[in-house]
């Protein structure tokens, strides 16, 4: 694996991370309000 | 095996509120994480990249991630240990894998593999994500929330 296809991996894993955590963490915020 | 792992990270997450999602989530990935890294480095060059994904270093591997979180006590230690341990068990599920790294032979459930992956991935995925919609109703997160999440987790077997 090129380090470009593990940076492509990395994304795939990251970005899909980080929109589940922010909806969850906005649906938190939004309970406590 | 991929968007299962994210949802083995969501359903375990109910089992430990005070840890932050993002050590479920990149938990349940520490394994491919792992394997990106040694695969470009060129160090694991198993076919099932036993350092990596193999029965032992998952064990491995969950031990040292879940020891940062047990400061939040021993039944956050458990349950982000169990993230980065799903893993394995998924993967074992459809591709099979190791008992140690350079074993011979591999570890398969035979009758799951290959011909079902498909379906089974996918399944894996909605009872994971039912156990995620079900703790998300017990701490009263909105319904249309939780499904957003669980769609995007869905969505992701589409890769």
């Amino acid at each position: 694996m090129s380090l470009h296809d593990g940076i492509v991996e990395l994304i795939f894993i990251i970005v899909p991370a980080l929109v589940i955590d922010w909806l969850h963490r906005t649906s938190a915020g939004r309970r406590r309000d | 095996m991929y968007a299962a792992h994210f949802a083995a990270g969501l359903a375990l997450k109910g089992r430990a509120p005070r840890v932050p999602m993002m050590a479920f989530l990149i938990g349940a990935f520490v394994l491919d994480i792992l394997w990106i890294a040694f695969d470009v480095l060129d160090v694991d060059r198993m076919p099932l990249n036993d350092w990596s994904h193999s029965l032992l270093m998952a064990i491995v591997w969950s031990s040292v991630f879940a020891v940062y979180f047990r400061r939040f006590g021993s039944r956050a230690f458990v349950a982000v240990w169990l993230a980065v341990f799903s893993h394995f068990i998924l993967d074992l599920l459809v591709q099979g894998a190791t008992l140690y790294p350079g074993a011979s032979g591999r570890l398969i459930i035979a009758a799951l593999v290959a011909e079902h992956a498909g379906i089974l991935q996918i399944g894996l995925c909605v009872v994971l994500l039912g156990v995620y919609l079900y703790d998300a109703r017990r701490a009263s997160v909105p319904a249309w929330r939780a499904l957003l999440v669980s769609s995007v987790v869905l969505a992701l077997n589409l890769r």
